[in-house]
């Protein structure tokens, strides 16, 4: 059963990363403007920023405009390491070791910090670990990186929107909590009206 | 005609009713029918002779030694270790031996497996034996001098219980008859051997706190099935326990009372007055008096941790823990009592996450390498490097978790078992132990340009190496005079220094993350514990006391939480701590102090030397957080296993150079740090040196291979009204290298037998490849089909057959699992009717030549394979030369697999085939078991299992095969008490499905529909008589058959079949009930 979910994950994931198929549909751009809350799910080609998308004002201090260049410039070796570190960090949450994932994740970065795919992993990783304000400054610095990933900013802004909620309503409480109400774990993917944030490849 | 002739020398085969085997040593027994035994293909694994070994002899006053000439200082120190022990053996039991016993010893675990003087393989894990028909000992150096010499100790005194026991050639040769009970042998020999190590007790105690001391009428059968560690350990005690109480004497007259009284019970009686049961009563009190007292003052593991993993699967046992980067898993040693693997198990449940070594066994490496540190985590993250065992030696793999596959095998030539590793915090160099050439040292290998530095060098064994969290220095724990201590050695200096030197062995060291502290475990009162030693203090702390001891303890990367091993219920189990702070450790030491001082010691108990109430009045004045300096005295044979003599603790002079280097080879002397230089130096003979060189009563010469009797095979049967005879006899030298059998047939009385017959064989194993040529001329008599009207009456004919001729077998090993097998046979064969008339047959004559390649990497149960697989390509052809010589191919093919279903369960699947092409075509038969009656040695050219029908039922050149059989164990381990105390291993359940046919060239082969079991034979008869009327071929439909068995094994597989005949379409016969001996296919 292990090596049937890993396989799956495996697959999943080198799908996901090799830009072939996007795991979750991308919202064609009247879709974006109709659904906003809708997921999108980024591919390693759009990881460079594209025109028109304006990225949020960065909740860390790092120079927007020099930090897609220095992106770019990573080596094709740094992006294949982190490649690997993100299938490997997939698997590990498909196989519900959200820890193990925020290590390498964390790990990897001490290696290329420049890569948005991470922060974003990370900043699922963080989010679901019931870490928000990491998150937040994860998600930010990833469309630092990246300004024209759409998943990111989504990420971002549902992980406002949550925060707010919470703030605003007891009820909203419950959406928060590490177990779903019947027990089960929530993992992405999983159903109920609240998306979880796109983990995405490198 | 072939097809016939072959189909009557499976009727003329002698029926083997009665067979009694004598002696050991005994490799093969003759066939009767020398061709059809050259085709039948064996499986079996390798015994892979890696090395050409150039011996020497070493002859003491009292011993023989055969050794390697490049390790003449392990030698003469085996000879000072063996003539101490042969005086120390020879008070005890009040003996001096016969004659001077053959010693071998091999530098190493991997070189020992390659010896010849036993045969089969020797798995890991086997310490050395001694065979009581030549009394050799084959002993091999693991690494550790102390353990070498226990060991060697051991074995002697084995040798001096068969001098005892086995008094003239008789004796010896029939031991298996004559031998007294596994536990008294063993007992005494551990009795013989000094002191008990603290896994000895663990074992022991664990044994007695948890109510599983096995009685000692049913401890026999523990070496059986059972837990073999404390069946030694038991037998040891008791022996320990008729000493003390009874006086040393009684112990040395046991065995010369078994020469008089056969019965334990009533040796005992004689000996002790009183029987096994009351003396088992006595000395379990015993025990429980000596154990119970712990638990005062002493936890449970379960208290002070969380056990990783449930109770369901007893089975189960994990070891060599190593944290995973985030401390969510662990890589681990597991086995599950059929298979060894490395697996990833989550931390919470012990559940698997991943198996890295699944197919890997037979493909990537041997086996691997067991040990308490043989795997270990890099800190970044994703690579795991473990031990395991390929060709000679062990290789280093390094497995990476985002590949999930082995990215790099490192080869580290000059060493041959790796037995801990350990990762550099820059995950690029391991700190291993390397043991080879005589020595166990601390080494660092750099895995990117495979560079190996040597850092210690020294005959004594170093373990656990781990380096700081800087990187800086390795913490070792290295071994001196029977003791392990800790020490650090400094990478930028090169220099080592002894950090902590308790009285006691200190094993295990592990870095807490600040670098200035060392978790460690430490044998205070004989029990494994955990301490922390500050470095800067100068101090350390206990931080438990439990029950069943600690080992191998492995800190989480964030040094928040420690999981260790336990021994509970006699398996080993994990668990997991949390580390606590330093003030908190400090607390904890304390309370651990205060609290065995509030029990009051009592006396050292009399009888045991090692006394755990001894133990505790030690620990009130050594619990002092003050590490003891630690007394170097050089260990006698009555110490008792490491265990410290406090009064004569002296304060640490640590003299040791550090980077001091001794290769195994050099002829200097010894590092500084080295045990005591044996006392006898021999020069080496030259290679023309034919007279020995003789120095302080220490002969030393070149080993020249000499045959001596090994032992004598005795077979006998009756079939058809004749006698069949055989007997053997085997001869070979001291190392196995060389074998020559003679056989020959014995019952001469028949009225028409006066023949000599013989065969000669000669056997090689010198070398990797292996070789054997063998002569013969043996006659064959049997009743044939013809009549004769002999004074007056209806008699059928007596014919014989004689085969004269040679074979030579040539077989090459790949590796363990997979080998290459050449053979050339002559057989020249004479037919003749012998009575009542004479009259000479045909004449003929076969030169086969035959080729095999075989795989087989199965593990083997009591009933047959519990998992892998074996498969062989036999490829035959004959030389026809015209005349009357025989003319055919071979061609066979046998697949089998096993796969695991659960733990226990296996489902064998079987694809097997043969074929016998030419004018000359052999038939082989097909039907029944595979084997039908226990050592049958008249060999047939029988196939099988196709259950349900009849034993050989089926006939043809060519025969296809499958079968599905899914066995399930019922029992293991039943002991039963009446009519005397025996043990039943296994019991396995059986569901089989076996379809097959035989058939002829020209046959029509008939696969759908199956053969219909309903069928009227008489219409059958009539179908096939009108098909050959009309010149159509035979219709050979496949048969096919369902059933189930009951497969027993007591002394042997013993298989009980049910099977009905089926054509898969509602039509099935009557059960048909089938006896076999022998392994499941």
């Amino acid at each position: 059963m292990v090596r049937y979910r890993s396989a799956v994950a495996l697959l999943a994931a080198t799908v996901l990363c090799s830009g072939c198929l996007e795991l979750v549909r991308r919202p064609s751009g009247s879709e974006r403007q109709r659904t906003t809350p809708d997921r999108a799910a980024p591919t390693a080609s759009q990881e460079v920023g594209t025109a028109g998308n304006p990225a949020p004002t960065p909740a860390v201090g790092i120079e927007r405009a020099a930090a897609p260049a220095a992106y770019a410039e990573r080596s094709s070796r740094q992006r294949r390491s982190v490649k690997r570190v993100n299938e490997y960090a997939l698997w590990c949450i498909e196989n519900d070791m959200w820890n193990e994932a925020r290590s390498h994740m964390e790990r990897a970065l001490d290696q290329d910090s420049l890569s948005a795919s991470l922060h974003n992993n990370l900043g699922i990783v963080y989010e679901r670990l019931g870490q928000t304000d990491k998150a937040s400054t994860f998600y930010q610095r990833a469309l630092q990186l990246n300004p024209g990933e759409k998943a990111y900013q989504i990420n971002l802004q549902e992980l406002q929107e949550r925060q707010q909620a919470l703030a605003d309503t007891s009820e909203a409480f419950d959406l928060f909590r590490p177990n779903g109400r019947d027990g089960r774990r929530v993992r992405p993917g999983d159903g109920g009206g609240n998306m979880p944030p796109a983990f995405t490849g490198e | 005609m072939r097809q016939n002739s072959t189909k009557k020398r499976f009727r003329r085969a002698w029926l083997v009713v009665a067979a009694l085997l004598i002696a050991s040593g005994v490799r093969d027994t003759c066939a009767q029918d020398i061709l059809t035994m050259q085709l039948q293909q064996g499986f079996g694994k390798n015994k892979v002779r890696y090395k050409d070994f150039q011996w020497e002899i070493l002859e003491s006053e009292h011993l023989e030694l055969h050794f390697e000439a490049e390790f003449h200082e392990l030698a003469v120190r085996a000879v000072d270790y063996l003539e101490e022990a042969y005086d120390h053996i020879s008070a005890i039991m009040h003996h001096e031996l016969s004659h001077r016993p053959p010693i071998v010893i091999y530098q190493s675990q991997y070189e020992f497996q390659q010896t010849n003087i036993i045969h089969e393989f020797l798995p890991p894990g086997v310490a050395g034996f001694a065979e009581p028909l030549r009394y050799r000992m084959v002993i091999p150096f693991d690494g550790d001098l102390d353990e070498f010499r226990n060991v060697l100790v051991h074995e002697l005194a084995h040798i001096f219980q068969y001098d005892i026991i086995y008094k003239g050639p008789i004796k010896r040769i029939t031991n298996p008859l004559s031998s007294p009970p596994t536990w008294i042998m063993e007992g005494l020999a551990e009795y013989a051997t000094p002191g008990r190590n603290t896994i000895d007790e663990m074992v022991l105690r664990d044994a007695v706190l948890t109510d599983g001391l096995v009685p000692i009428e049913a401890m026999d059968a523990a070496w059986g099935m059972g837990n073999v560690f404390l069946a030694y350990k038991q037998s040891h005690s008791i022996m320990e326990y008729i000493a003390a109480n009874y006086g040393p004497e009684k112990v040395s007259r046991i065995l010369r009372l078994w020469d008089s009284q056969k019965d334990t019970d009533k040796l005992l009686e004689r000996l002790i007055d009183m029987d096994m049961k009351e003396l088992d009563e006595r000395w379990s009190a015993h025990m429980r008096k000596h154990y119970w007292p712990l638990l005062q003052t002493r936890d449970y593991a379960s208290e002070i941790a969380d056990k990783i993993g449930g109770d369901d699967d007893v089975y189960q046992m994990f070891a060599s823990p190593r944290w995973s980067l985030s401390g969510d898993m662990l890589a681990v040693l597991s086995s599950d009592g059929i298979e060894e693997h490395v697996d990833i198990i989550r931390l919470e449940d012990a559940s698997l996450v991943e198996r890295i070594t699944r197919s890997m066994r037979a493909s990537r490496f041997d086996h691997l390498t067991a040990g308490g540190g043989t795997i270990a985590w890099a800190p970044d993250g994703h690579t795991i490097a473990f031990v395991a065992k390929d060709g000679a030696r062990d290789r280093i793999l390094l497995w990476d978790l985002y590949d999930k596959d082995i990215v790099k095998t490192l080869r580290v030539d000059n060493i041959e078992t790796i037995e801990s590793i350990h990762w550099a915090p820059d995950s690029r160099r391991l700190a291993l132990i390397g043991t080879g050439y005589g020595q166990s040292d601390l080494y660092v290998l750099d895995v990117y340009d495979e560079t190996l530095q040597q850092l210690t060098g020294s005959p004594q064994r170093e373990d656990h190496p781990v380096f700081s969290p800087d990187g800086s220095k390795i913490a070792y724990s290295s071994k001196y005079n029977n003791q392990f201590d800790i020490r650090i050695y400094d990478m930028a200096t090169g220099e080592a220094h002894t950090a902590i030197a308790s009285p006691n062995d200190d094993l295990w060291p592990q870095w807490l993350p600040e670098g200035n502290k060392l978790l460690f475990v430490s044998t205070r009162d004989t029990i494994n514990d955990l301490f922390v030693y500050h470095l800067d203090e100068g101090r350390e702390y206990r931080l438990t006391r439990t029950l069943s001891g600690i080992s191998n303890p492995a800190l989480s990367p964030d040094g928040r939480q420690v999981v260790f091993s336990t021994y509970f219920k006699g398996r080993s189990e994990l668990y997991l701590m949390d580390m606590p702070d330093m003030p908190s450790i400090k607390r904890r030491d304390a309370e651990l102090l205060a609290r065995i001082g509030q029990v009051q010691p009592t006396a050292p108990d009399s009888t045991l030397a090692d006394s755990g109430t001894a133990d505790i009045a030690f620990n009130l004045s050594d619990d002092t957080s003050r590490v003891r300096p630690a007394a170097r005295p050089i260990a006698p044979l009555t110490d008792q296993g490491g265990q410290p003599d406090l009064r004569s603790a002296a304060p640490l002079e640590d003299t040791r150079i550090s980077s001091a280097v001794l290769l195994a080879n050099a002829s200097g002397a010894n590092a500084p740090d080295a045990p005591p230089a044996p006392s006898v130096e021999v020069p080496a003979p030259t290679e023309q040196d034919d007279e020995s060189i003789s120095d302080g009563g220490v002969e030393r010469k070149l080993y020249t291979p000499k045959l001596e009797f090994d032992g004598i095979s005795v077979q006998m049967g009756y079939f058809d009204g004749f006698f069949s005879s055989i007997a053997q006899l085997s001869m070979s030298d001291l190392l196995g290298n060389h074998g020559l059998s003679l056989a020959t047939d014995y019952v001469a009385s028949q009225e028409v037998n006066n023949d000599f017959n013989f065969a000669i064989s000669y056997e090689y194993y010198g070398k990797r490849p292996t070789y054997r040529a063998s002569i013969f001329n043996w006659n064959q008599y049997y009743n044939n089909s013809r009549t004769f009207i002999y004074r007056g009456l209806l008699v059928s004919g007596i014919s014989k057959v004689q085969q004269r001729g040679m074979l030579a077998d040539a077989s090459y090993p790949l590796d363990l699992y997979r080998r290459l097998e050449l053979s050339y046979t002559y057989v020249g064969e004479q037919e003749v009717l012998v009575w009542p008339i004479e009259e000479v047959g045909a004449s003929t004559s076969t030169h086969l030549f035959k080729s095999a390649f075989v795989h087989d990497s199965i593990n083997y149960g009591l009933l047959g394979p519990t998992a892998g697989k074996r498969y062989f390509l036999s490829v035959g052809r004959t030389l026809d030369v015209g005349g009357s010589t025989r003319s055919f191919s071979h061609l066979e093919l046998d697949y089998r697999t096993y796969l695991r279903l659960g733990r226990w369960s296996v489902l064998g699947l079987r694809a097997y085939g043969v074929g016998s092409l030419g004018s000359d075509a052999l038939s082989y038969n097909l039907g029944g078991p595979t084997w039908f009656l226990p050592f049958y040695t008249g060999f047939n050219l029988n196939t099988g299992p196709l259950r349900g029908y009849d034993f050989s039922e089926f006939s043809g050149s060519r025969v296809a095969l499958a079968n599905v059989e899914l066995r399930v164990p019922f029992v293991r381990g039943i002991l039963f008490g009446w009519p005397t105390t025996f043990l039943v291993p296994a019991i396995d359940g059986s569901i089989f499905f076996d379809i097959g046919t035989a058939w002829n060239k020209g046959d029509t082969l008939d696969p759908w529909p199956l053969f219909n079991p309903d069928t009227d034979p008489v219409q059958l008869q009539r179908e096939d008589e009108r098909r050959m009327e009309a010149g159509l071929s035979m219709r050979s439909p496949l048969r096919a058959s369902v059933g189930f068995g009951l497969l027993v094994y007591f002394m042997l597989p013993i298989n009980l079949e049910f099977a009905k005949q089926t054509d898969l379409q509602g039509h099935y016969s009557d059960y048909k009930f089938h006896l076999s001996f022998g392994k499941s296919f």
